[in-house]
Parts: structure tokens; sequence; C-alpha cells
């Protein structure tokens, strides 16, 4: 285990860094709202506008846990709510498909969270973020793709 | 057992360039060692006959497609996982079907030196190949070895379904009576899993003989080359690799036809298949899809149905 | 290397509160690329828009990373203060560092850290923008209306009359569509045709309107502004120049007695025909599966008799092609074939009638000329049976979803039996009374209240023939208890269902329709007229059931959407769309199946590589169309050979703000 992740994990103080991708139409405006009722969640998501979750490819998800993210959320308007009518409905396929393979992988649940969040949902949006951290708080620190980072096993 | 579609081969290919209706018939050929076969490309009637069939005929030869029947008029040898690839070039346009003789082989399983390594044999002795029924004979000097089909062929074969040809102008060859083995899925933690596969892709030295060998992988411009974007660099480091090899799973998403060719062309012996029958298996369960059976069904991340898989449900 | 300024907004203390905005500037300074950092209370006050200004002009900058609130809200803002110093306005990011930052955190260093982490985000992304312009689409200021019932004469009118041309493309003989083949309309009972028949009028005499009866439309190309339709006029076998519409022609024709559609098959018309009296455009038709000149080869009365030499049996179908700028889909509706639901016995009794069929029963230009006559023997009905929900709100054997008129002509036609036989009597089986419209309520109590019709609420279960009447069997479940009706007559009101070739339409224009196949709006309350495809219109009963005044509502707003479009001198396209590498396409046409609004179409260019002098290959690869394209991106994270791309979310740029992120925390 690298020393960087040790000392993570001994860091009481440790938060998750969590990368967002939102649609811009429901579930960036949904962030927006969460931030205009005053909504307090943690400071854990750094979020990366797209226009529609369909634009979300998803090496871009990939790419986030290369790079050694602690968790990943990508959120998109609802079904039938899509600005583009079905962007969302091809970005479903292809997210699913990744959610399932990242756990193939050996990526925890916890650590990717895909979800439909309305303009109108500045709740569910805090209570989202709130959940997230919480979960990958219990899980810890994620220690990487990279093979020097992770215990050895079988 | 294979000597009688070998004939059927040979008698098709004949046909085909005597009467003018392909310029080439892309097959199998006698290959430097007895377990082991080349692509050939026959351009005349008297070369048929070196034109094979037998459990070593691994390439997927349906790779030669977008370069070489684009324009011309080709005949072509497929086991029936070829054939799902060439389903799958039809329907992304990379082969027009019109320009294409199919010559379709049934098949029991094929087998590779690492396949062959892992039952037992000894490479270097090995004099002929063949089948019968459920078994792949191994001709040596001490005499012939019966293996059991499941033992001997390469995984994607062990657990392989379609045992004939999808698309095919001739089917040569009766349905061989093999049982597939079911895919298991990956076992173990997830921290397990993540360090066997750190494990894997550590030893991969970007070579990309996996992705040229794959008849999936046409794109000009792979995105693993590309310079304006780094989707993922060059070096050889885990990270990366374990970059470029999913984002290629992701590319190949009901897609991917099983043949295994990626895997056997690896030098590093990285189980690529795994990955890929992970992504299959998880395909046909979320959207019902199997790729490469049907021409006129729209690929699987191509198309959706309101009532999908939903996060929600999930 | 691009020359970024970041301005650090304080919002008053709405960001200075919780985030300190002197750190993050400092931060931000220290960040690739960035030339000049700085933090000012408003920035998108005057003061602070010079601000930025001044820094551009001081410092050369070339890019502006504004940390402030969301770009939802002050995007434009900024986009348009750089714009006023000469940089192309989407070289302007902003960091929303209000809304998803100071104003749901607390702690202040947490909350300095985050708005650090996004800063360098926008730096990083707003580095590798890419200049954006709009383009000028030029637009034919000329509509077609597919569908010549009241919604296509009430569009079609309306887009005339505010000065545009327009083509009016009607399937069968005549404009006028259901509406004309309605004796009187609820609730007011004006007469259908008193309305319906001076529009058509109008229509046809109007300078701006071009009408095509007995066409359909075969082909649509083209986008918003600039369609291209293929239309098949088909054969008339009458030279509609010369036909002066006397009808001797039909008068003397010898094949009688043949079904008319228009009189849902209670009525008769000849081989040569007009659908109806008042038909516009009044030129007749030859029905050529009927005539004996093209069944036998031989007859040619019609053209001896025709003193205008009109008749022109070797006529072929014609296509002509229409350019036009934008479309109007006003096809109308279908009625369910309630022969389906066998136990009620339409097909095998012929007193059992649909409502339409009623309608022309009533008519005075109809099959009785308006006396209403039961079909079997033509006895004046004394009792009439009316069923609601023939294949409405039945899962089971037609449609889940209400018809929308029924209850409402069950009630005119209750009323008007009343009307014109006083002692017959009307009974009504319903199961719910939907009568939500002007006047609709007060229509339906004066049917049962001043006229007298029997309202029965329950479904009828079974109806058979006995001694001459028509036996209907059902439940009353208000009294809870079986009832009997014998009656001469039974109308059924039958579902409306899309017409059998909406699907068809719609795949030619290359627009929605639902799970029924009625064509889907765009969104059923922001965009009810229009459909995702832009410059294409929905108007009437085509989208879902509807009356005659939503129907008519809804073809006026189509046709202002029409006019507002054409009021336009030139289109403008989106900056940010999809485009193709071209390059490094390879045509496998993903891009093009998944877009929402097929705005990619599959094209054949030279293949440098591969050709030579002599001998020119070609390949197929994606292209984008401008005017279609709404920047979604579906198709740029679809692409494996990343060849199709999003402007101002180009792959480079969304990568960038990933890897920023990780660098600042490696």
């Amino acid at each position: 285990m690298s020393e960087e992740i040790t000392e993570k994990k001994n860091d009481s103080n440790w938060k998750p860094l969590i990368l967002g991708i939102l649609c811009n139409w429901c579930s960036y405006a949904g962030a927006d709202l969460a931030g205009s009722s005053r909504l307090k969640h943690p400071a854990n998501l750094r979020i990366v506008r797209v226009p529609c979750s369909g634009r979300v490819n998803p090496l871009f998800v990939l790419k986030g846990f290369q790079k050694g993210f602690d968790g990943v959320m990508v959120l998109g308007c609802h079904p039938g709510d899509c600005h583009y009518a079905k962007g969302n409905y091809y970005a479903r396929r292809r997210i699913m498909l990744l959610k399932e393979l990242l756990q193939s992988m050996g990526i925890e649940p916890e650590r990717f969270h895909f979800e439909w969040v309305s303009a109108s949902e500045g709740v569910r949006f805090a209570e989202l973020v709130s959940e997230m951290s919480e979960k990958i708080e219990k899980v810890g620190p994620f220690t990487g793709v990279d093979c020097s980072k992770v215990p050895a096993a079988f | 057992m294979a000597n009688e579609v070998e004939t059927k081969i040979r008698e098709e290919a004949k046909k085909l360039l005597e009467s003018g209706e392909v310029t080439v018939v892309i097959g199998w050929g006698t290959g430097s060692a007895a377990f082991k076969t080349t692509p050939v490309f026959v351009e005349k009637p008297e070369d048929v006959e070196k034109l094979v069939w037998n459990p070593a005929c691994t390439n997927n030869l349906a790779v030669y497609l977008p370069q070489v029947a684009q324009h011309a008029k080709v005949g072509i040898v497929v086991k029936p996982c070829d054939s799902r690839s060439i389903v799958t070039l039809i329907q992304e346009k990379q082969v027009p079907k019109e320009n294409l003789k199919i010559i379709g082989v049934t098949c029991p399983g094929i087998v590779d030196d690492a396949s062959l390594k892992k039952a037992g044999v000894k490479l270097s002795e090995v004099q002929g190949l063949d089948w019968d029924t459920d078994c792949v004979v191994v001709g040596a000097p001490s005499g012939k070895t019966k293996l059991p089909i499941t033992d001997a062929v390469k995984e994607g074969c062990r657990t392989c379904t379609q045992r004939t040809p999808v698309i095919s102008d001739v089917t040569a060859g009766s349905v061989p009576a093999v049982n597939p083995v079911p895919i298991e899925p990956m076992e173990g933690t997830p921290e397990e899993r993540r360090a066997y596969w750190a494990k894997q892709f550590e030893r991969c030295i970007r070579c990309y003989a996996c992705r040229q060998v794959c008849p999936s992988c046409y794109c000009a411009k792979c995105f693993a080359d590309r310079n304006d974007v780094r989707w993922t660099n060059k070096k050889a480091d885990t990270s990366e690799a374990w970059m470029f090899h999913m984002g290629r799973a992701m590319h190949l998403a009901g897609r991917c036809v099983g043949c295994g060719e990626c895997e056997r062309a690896c030098p590093m012996e990285l189980p690529i298949m795994q990955l890929n029958r992970e992504v299959q298996r998880r395909v046909e369960a979320l959207f019902d899809f199997v790729p490469g059976m049907d021409i006129e069904t729209a690929p699987a991340l191509g198309q959706f149905e309101p009532e999908d898989p939903d996060p929600n449900e999930h | 290397m691009a020359r970024i300024g970041v301005f650090v907004c304080h919002c008053g203390t709405n960001i200075a509160k919780t985030v300190d905005v002197e750190k993050a500037a400092q931060a931000a300074a220290n960040f690739p690329d960035v030339v000049y950092a700085t933090d000012y209370k408003y920035m998108c006050s005057e003061p602070g828009q010079n601000l930025i200004k001044e820094a551009i002009r001081e410092h050369k900058l070339d890019r502006v990373v504004v940390a402030a609130c969301s770009p939802r809200l002050h995007e434009p803002t900024f986009q348009r203060c750089i714009a006023q110093e000469g940089l192309n306005p989407y070289f302007a990011e902003m960091a929303n560092i209000r809304e998803h930052c100071s104003w749901v955190h607390e702690d202040r260093g947490q909350a300095t850290e985050k708005a650090i982490d996004i800063i360098a985000m926008l730096t990083a992304k707003a580095k590798r923008n890419e200049p954006l312009f709009t383009k000028e689409i030029p637009l034919t200021k000329k509509a077609m209306v597919i569908g010549g019932g009241v919604a296509g004469i009430r569009a079609a009118l309306d887009i005339a009359d505010a000065g545009y041309k327009v083509v009016l493309v009607e399937k069968t003989p005549s404009i006028g569509g259901r509406m004309a083949q309605y004796d009187k309309t609820f609730p007011t009972l004006d007469c259908a045709a008193c309305i319906l028949t001076p529009m058509m009028v109008d229509c046809a005499s109007h300078p701006n309107i071009e009408i095509m009866t007995y066409s359909e439309v075969e082909e649509v190309s083209g986008y918003v502004g600039n369609f291209k339709v293929k239309v098949r006029k088909r054969a008339k076998s009458v030279d509609a120049s010369k036909c002066t519409g006397c009808g001797v022609c039909y008068e003397k024709c010898v094949v009688k007695g043949l079904p008319n559609p228009f009189d849902e098959g209670l009525g008769t018309r000849r081989a040569i025909y007009v659908p109806f009296p008042q038909a516009v455009p009044n030129i007749p038709v030859i029905d050529r599966e009927n005539c004996r000149q093209f069944t036998k080869g031989k007859c040619g009365v019609c053209e001896k008799m025709c003193p205008a030499g009109a008749i022109r049996y070797d006529q072929e179908d014609e296509i002509v092609t229409e350019d036009v700028g934008a479309i109007v889909v006003a096809t109308g509706f279908d009625l369910w074939d309630y022969s389906k639901l066998g136990e009620y016995g339409y097909g095998k009794y012929p007193d059992v009638i649909s409502g339409i069929q009623f309608e022309r029963l009533m008519n005075a230009s109809g099959p009785t000329e308006g006396k209403i006559k039961r079909p079997s023997d033509g006895k004046v009905p004394e009792s009439v049976v009316f069923i609601s929900c023939v294949g409405s709100r039945d899962d089971e054997h037609g449609y889940p979803y209400c018809s929308k008129v029924c209850c409402m002509y069950n009630a005119k036609h209750a009323l008007l039996l009343k009307d014109k036989l006083h002692d017959a009597k009307a009974y009504v089986f319903y199961m719910d009374i939907r009568a939500n419209g002007k006047g609709y309520e007060e229509f339906v109590r004066r049917t049962i209240e001043d006229y007298g019709a029997n309202y029965i609420r329950g479904r009828v279960s079974r109806i058979f023939p006995e001694d001459g009447k028509m036996v209907v069997r059902g439940a009353d479940t208000l009294l809870g208890q079986p009832i009997e009706v014998k009656a001469d007559l039974v109308v059924l009101a039958t579902a409306m269902q899309p017409q059998p070739d909406a699907k068809d339409l719609a795949r030619k224009l290359g627009v929605s329709t639902d799970q029924y196949n009625w064509f889907a709006e765009a969104h059923p309350k922001l965009r009810p007229v229009e459909f995702l495809t832009a410059g294409i219109y929905v108007a009437g009963a085509c989208q879902y059931p509807k009356d005659i005044p939503d129907t008519v509502a809804q073809a006026s707003g189509a046709a202002s959407k029409v006019t507002g479009l054409f009021s336009k001198d030139a289109l403008t396209s989106e900056p940010m769309i999809a485009y193709i590498n071209e390059d490094t396409c390879v045509g496998c046409g993903l891009c093009a199946s998944v877009c929402p609004f097929t705005a990619i179409d599959l094209v054949e260019v030279v293949d440098r590589a591969k050709s030579t002098r002599e001998h020119q290959v070609m390949r197929t690869v994606a292209r984008v169309n401008e005017g279609i394209c709404h920047g979604c991106g579906t198709c740029a994270a679809g692409c494996r050979s990343m060849s199709a791309k999003l402007r101002g979310f180009e792959d480079t740029q969304i990568l960038a703000e990933i890897e920023a992120l990780a660098n600042v925390h490696s």
C-alpha cells in the first residue's frame, strides 16, 4: 500500500473526493436549487457540467476512477423528462452497463452512483451527496486501480 | 471428421473462384506446426487445396473484411463465432453484404497452443489434430490421444452456445453435439477482484495485438492512439493499461462475439476474454441482447427501451 | 498558450462569507496559463464588468473565468461582457462557487478548498475552449400542411392570412375531413357544414393556398426552413384544368352501387365520383379498381358525355417536389374497427352501427337525406341504444385511453334523435360522463333533463336480435341490477385510433409517435404543438383524441408557430452543436442511430487514401445537419473512434476538468 493511501486511511479528517457529472437542464439545476434553498451537505462533490446525461461517455467515469477519485456520480433527467427527449435513455443503457462492469472490476458499488435528479429536486440532490459521502466514508479511501496500491490477494 | 468438411470447403471455394463470383477466398491454411494454421488468401481455383479445416483453425478471418471486401467480391470461410463478427460488420456498415460469399462451417470448438498446453499436451509432439464426436484427437508419435472437448478447447469455445454459423451461403458439417459450460461470474470481494485485475493489467505491454486481431476493432483511429484527447497515455503503467482495456471493453459492449482472438494474440497471456465475457454476460442480462445474431437488430447501445433496467429499480 | 484571467466574485457576502475569496484568487493565480487573478465584490455589476474588460486589455487576456454564481444565471452576462472587448463570447467560463459551494457549506476551510478546486476545473476547461459561432441558415417562407380536415384547413388559412404561401396536401379527393361527415356539432348544435364549407371554399379561393387533393407525401428531406417534400399526386383520370364540376360524368356512369366511404358504407357512389356534393375541389376522380374502362378495357361513357372533354384515362401519378420551410401535420384520426369486439355483433347485425354512421343517417345530405331509418329495413326507430366507450378505456379489447369526444356526441345523438323523433326513446349506456368543456356539462344535462334521454350507468354485455329488435343486455351499476332494452337501432361510440399510416408518415418526417402511434409532441406543456424535429408542427386529432374546439385551437397554435418562424429573415444555428471529424469517422452509423433529432446522416465522400487519379473510391462518413442538431452530445458519448464531437463540451474540455481536479489533489 502506498504511503499516500496509508496516510489517508489514518487521517481522521479524511473526506472523500467525489466527481459528479451532471446534465445541465435537470440535475445541475437541481444542484443550483439545493444552493438557493441553502440545503447544507458535505463539501465532497466536484461537478462537471454536461448538456445531457447522453453526453456522458462511460470513459469519463473510468477516467475518474483511474485518477483515483473516491467516488463518481452521474446524474441526469428522469426518463421522459430529458431536455433532448431521449438522451437519458441512451445514457441509461451505457451507464447501467458501466455500473455493473465496475463491480466486476472490483470497484465497490458504494463508489459509483447513477441517479435521476430533476430541477425541482434540490432536496434529493443534497440528500444524495450526503448519502454517498457517508457510504464512501464507510468503505474508506479508494486505493486505486493500480496494483501497487492494492493488497495482494488471489 | 474434419476431412469431409475440408473437402466441401475446397469444392465451394473452387466453384466461387471458377465462376468469378469472388476474386479471393479467405480461409485457413497449413501452419508452421501441426497445432497451428495460418490465414490464406486463395485467388486461383487450382490453389483451393491450400484450404484446411481442423481444430487449430482459430483465426477469426472476418478481421480482414473491412480492408478487403469494401470494394471487392470476397469468399470467406467462417466458424459460427466468425459469422457473428460478419453480422456485426454488416450491421455497422463496414462490409456490404452483397460483396460476400460465406462458406460456413459448424464448429465443435477450437484449440490453440495455450489451451493444448493447459490440457497437458506436449506441443512439440503434436502431429495432427481432429475431432471425434465430443473429443479432440491429438496425433503424436506415441499414438492418438482423445481429450474431452471441454478440456482441450479455448475458454471461449467451452462456453460457446452457437455451434452453427448464423449467416452463410453454404454450411459444411453437421451440428456438433457439444454441451457448453455455463459462464461463471467473477468471485471474491471487490478488493480482491480489483487486485486480480491490477495484477493482470500490470503485465500489459500495450502492444495492442488484442485490438489488431479483433474484427470489431476496425476504427481508423483508436481512442488509445489519439493525441488530441489523452484518454490513456502510452506508457506501460498499470492504471493506463486498465484505462485502455476498460475503454476497449466498453467499446465492445454488445459487439464482442466471443471468438477469443484477443486473448490468443496476447503475448502476455492477459485474460482479456474474461473481461469481455463479464461485459457480454451483463449486456445479455440487462438488455436481453446477444451480439451478432441478426443483421436487422440495432446494436445494444444504439437503441433503448422505455422499460430498460433503471437505476431506481436496481 | 492561453492567457487566462480569473475573477472571483464576493457576491456581497453570499460567497465571501463562507469562501476565502482572496485565498481563492491567490490560488487561481498559480494555475497553469492563468496570468491574472483578482476578486471583487460584485462581478456582475457594471464596475465588476469594467474590471474584467480592463483586465482583458491590460493583460491581453484571451480566456476569462468568472468564479461566481451558476452559469445558468449569469453566463450570458459575462459572455456579452467579454464580447464587448472583442473576445469570442464562448471564451468565458463560470466557476459556480455560490450555488454549488458557499450556499451549501458552512466550514470555511472546506468551502474555500472546494471553491479552489472548482476554479481549477473551469480554468482547465477554459484553456481548451474554441471560438464558437452561430451560423445563418436560409429560410423558405412557404409551409406545407398535411391533412385537409378542419385542423389542416384552419392552419392553412391562418398561415395564408399572415401572408405566406401554403401547400395543403390531402389524401382523399376532397378537403373537409371528418368534420364534413358530421351533421351538427356539440354543444351549440351548429350545422357542421355551415361552419366548415365556407372555410373549405376560403381555402380553395385563397391566393396563398395551393390545394393538392388525392395526394400523399412520399418523401421528406432537409431540415427546418429547408424541407424538400416529394408529393405523389395520384391520377384522378380527370383534367382538373378543364373540369367544370357539372357532374354529368357521375350521373351517367354505369358502375353503380359502390359503397361510399364518406357515407361509411351506408350510401353508394359510382366509379367516377365526388365523395360528397360540397367537395372542394369539386372535381370527380375515377376509382380505377371499379371503373369499367380500367377493369374491362372498354366503356368510355364518361369521356363521351363530358362536355368539357376533361376525362383522361391515360393520366398518370405525378411526383412533385415542394420546397417548404415548415410542415404542419394534421392527418386526423381513424376509428376502431369494432367488429373486433365480438359480443356487440357489429358486421353481423345491420342495425348495430357506429356513431359516425349515425351522423350520416342524420345528415341532410346523407344517404337517407337526414331521415333516421335503420339500415336493415328502413324502419324509423322507436328506440335507440347508444353505447359509450366501445374500445376506449378498454385495455383488454381496445385502448386504455379515453377517446374524449364520445360522451359529448352520445349526448348530441340522443338529443338530436329526440328532437327529430319526439316519441323515440334514447338510452345511453355510459361508464362516466366526461363533459369537461365550455358548455358541455350543461349540454348533457339538457339532453337528460329537457329531452328525456335515459342514461344508464353500466356496461353492455351482449346484443342479439329477437323479433325484429336488437336486445341489449347489460347491467345498471347504480341500481345494481341487470337491465335489458329492446331497441330498433344500436349506436356504438367507437374509439378513436391513429391513422393506419401514421407511423409511416412519422418515419418519413423523422418525428416520433407514442405507443399507440399517435404523433408525439415535443413536450406536453412546454411545446405542445411542436415536434422535436424543428420546423414540424402538429395539429388536431392525429396527436391524440380531440374535439373540434381543441383541434381548431391547436391548429391556430401550430399556424402561429409557423408564422413566428417565418417572421425571421434567416435562422440561426446553435453554436454548441455536434460535428464529425470525417478523417477518422468509420461510418458505422451509431451516432445516427442514437441521435434523438435524426440530425445525423451518413454520406459518401471520396476516400482520399484509396483513390487514384483514374479511380475514385468512396467511403461512408457521418455528417451532422447543423439546422437540426440541438447539441445534446449523445452521439459524441457513443462514438468509439471519438470522431463525433460536441462543440463547447469537447472530450478535451471534460477530461481537462477531471484531470485538473485530480492534479489539485495529487
